[in-house]
């Protein structure tokens, strides 16, 4: 029996589905139709069918969608201290960020030793005299990263992390035109970090303070309008 | 293939959908209404970084692409008009008017945030986004704002209309959040130690000052190792219908005990509490219909 032959003789197709046995008439008998009896069996679209109110389309686009984005959150599982991690990491990370679907999450993986951080700046005219300034731009205005804690991450990663450069010099060269602007007689400025960081917790036991406050100073940095990078 | 199907597009009433909307907006409001303070400081060209270097920086450190609205809205007063469009949008979208667009100005504006500041980005900051994207895709049962279903929330009546999609996406989001934690958690030595819960409330996040937690230092030694198995065990139990409720209690009493203890951190705990949402059935199906798609 030729193909042709075969194709016009069928009259129906028994299949297994997942659960339970169904027959399916093919009333047309084509190639096609038999293709789409694979499909449709093999591809589960009997399921999506079932759907009155929905076309064909759209569900195999939510399964491809919801497929996509579960992969990418599964994925992001992997330890990033692994090479299957970073590997992951490098090549997935620019695409995550940019849509918003980084999966990064180690709130608290990292406890906080700090226990307080006070941010400032002092500036020096050309007699070498001492002016102070909150560290909060535009206005030179104290802030508090207790209360505000965006401040604290941030002063934290822009100081304590190289991948943040290019924004801590962005914050050097804003605060030097800042100053410049405010005073002209000016000259240099430095950051300071009033940073208290928690002690041993057997020194606390043994009668030290909860944390010890050191002064970390950043710069001294030029007062100028535009800075050559 | 069948289940694998069946996993996303099952339908279910769609109320549970205006839920987890309302819910969302109302995380967004507070969300956008905390990031008042910093508009100038971390958002306009005025503040700490000019808009070219943003872009620059976000590269460096995501290796992504910066589109944010903020770097073509850039003085002090349009990034105030940007946060108080983003305020009002996250109100219309809790009242399910225009959900769709309203959710996407919302997520656009919350996207543009972290491409802007990255260096000032928060956890939960991740979080929005993402659950954004998904709902962004996803049913949002617009056809109930909040007084319809406060009216009818007693309604028995089986209204079968969205696909579960959107909702099993924001459940799956929940078990990679707690349990990618959890790994991490597993390398570091403060944890390791049993030391993170003293350290944690000793430090600049702890509400109540003084050295106290040292004197209770045996007790947060247990507790930090049943808060590893707290966040494990939370996506299960909320996964699992009979243990559902369990799951709620323990994962709504750890995250109000963080936002207590801690200060700055109540966002945190919302944005968690509200991704329960997602997991809760007010309206269960019948068992005898469960898995039908008619």
């Amino acid at each position: 029996m030729d193909q042709k032959a075969f194709y016009k003789r069928r009259t129906s197709i028994l299949f297994i589905g997942q659960s339970n046995l169904q027959l399916f008439t093919i009333k047309k008998s084509r190639p096609s139709s038999t293709f789409f009896v694979l499909y449709y069996n093999g591809l589960s679209i009997r399921y999506l069918t079932n759907h009155p109110d929905m076309s064909l389309n759209r569900k195999v686009i939510i399964i491809l969608f919801s497929t996509i984005i579960s992969a990418n959150m599964l994925l992001g599982i992997a330890p990033l201290n692994t090479n299957f991690g970073k590997s992951i990491s490098k090549r997935l990370d620019p695409i995550r960020w940019t849509i918003g679907l980084s999966q990064k999450w180690d709130m608290f993986h990292s406890i906080p030793t700090h226990h307080s951080l006070r941010v400032y700046l002092t500036a020096y005219d050309a007699s070498g005299k001492e002016y102070r300034y909150g560290a909060g731009l535009p206005s030179f205005r104290e802030i508090s990263p207790k209360k505000l804690i965006r401040y604290h991450y941030t002063f934290l990663r822009l100081f304590n992390d190289p991948l943040n450069k290019s924004f801590k010099e962005s914050y050097i060269e804003s605060i030097s035109q800042t100053l410049l602007k405010t005073d002209p007689r000016l000259r240099q400025f430095t950051i300071n970090f009033d940073h208290g960081r928690i002690n041993a917790l057997e020194s606390i036991r043994k009668g030290a303070n909860i944390a010890t406050t050191r002064t970390e100073k950043f710069g001294p940095y030029k007062v100028q309008g535009e800075m050559k990078r | 293939m069948n289940t694998f199907s069946l996993l996303w597009l099952k339908n279910i009433d769609p109320r549970r959908y205006a839920i987890i909307r309302i819910g969302f907006a109302l995380l967004l409001l507070f969300q956008f209404v905390h990031l008042f303070p910093y508009r100038d400081t971390i958002l306009s060209n005025a503040g700490m970084n000019n808009p070219s270097v943003a872009k620059i920086g976000f590269h460096e450190l995501t290796g992504g692409t910066s589109i944010s609205l903020f770097n073509y809205f850039q003085s002090s007063s349009e990034v105030t008009i940007i946060l108080i469009l983003a305020i009002i949008a996250s109100l219309i979208l809790a009242w399910g008017k225009w959900a769709r667009p309203t959710l996407f100005i919302c997520f656009f504006i919350q996207l543009s945030l972290i491409h802007r500041a990255p260096a000032s980005t928060t956890g939960w900051d991740s979080i929005l986004t993402n659950l954004g994207f998904i709902l962004l895709f996803s049913p949002l049962g617009k056809d109930w704002n909040p007084w319809d279903l406060f009216r009818q929330w007693n309604k028995k009546q089986i209204n079968l209309k969205a696909p579960q999609y959107g909702l099993v996406l924001i459940q799956l989001q929940v078990f990679i959040i707690y349990w990618q934690t959890v790994i991490q958690k597993l390398g570091d030595q403060y944890w390791a130690k049993g030391e993170s819960i003293t350290y944690f409330l000793l430090s600049h996040h702890g509400r109540f000052t003084g050295s106290w937690p040292v004197t209770w230092h045996e007790l947060f030694d247990k507790i930090n190792y049943l808060i590893l198995l707290v966040e494990l065990a939370i996506p299960i139990l909320l996964w699992i219908r009979n243990t559902r409720r369990l799951g709620l209690w323990i994962g709504i009493g750890l995250h109000l005990s963080i936002a207590i203890l801690g200060i700055n951190l109540a966002l945190f705990s919302l944005t968690m509490i509200v991704s329960y949402l997602a997991f809760t059935d007010p309206w269960p199906t019948p068992h005898k219909l469960r898995g039908s798609t008619e």
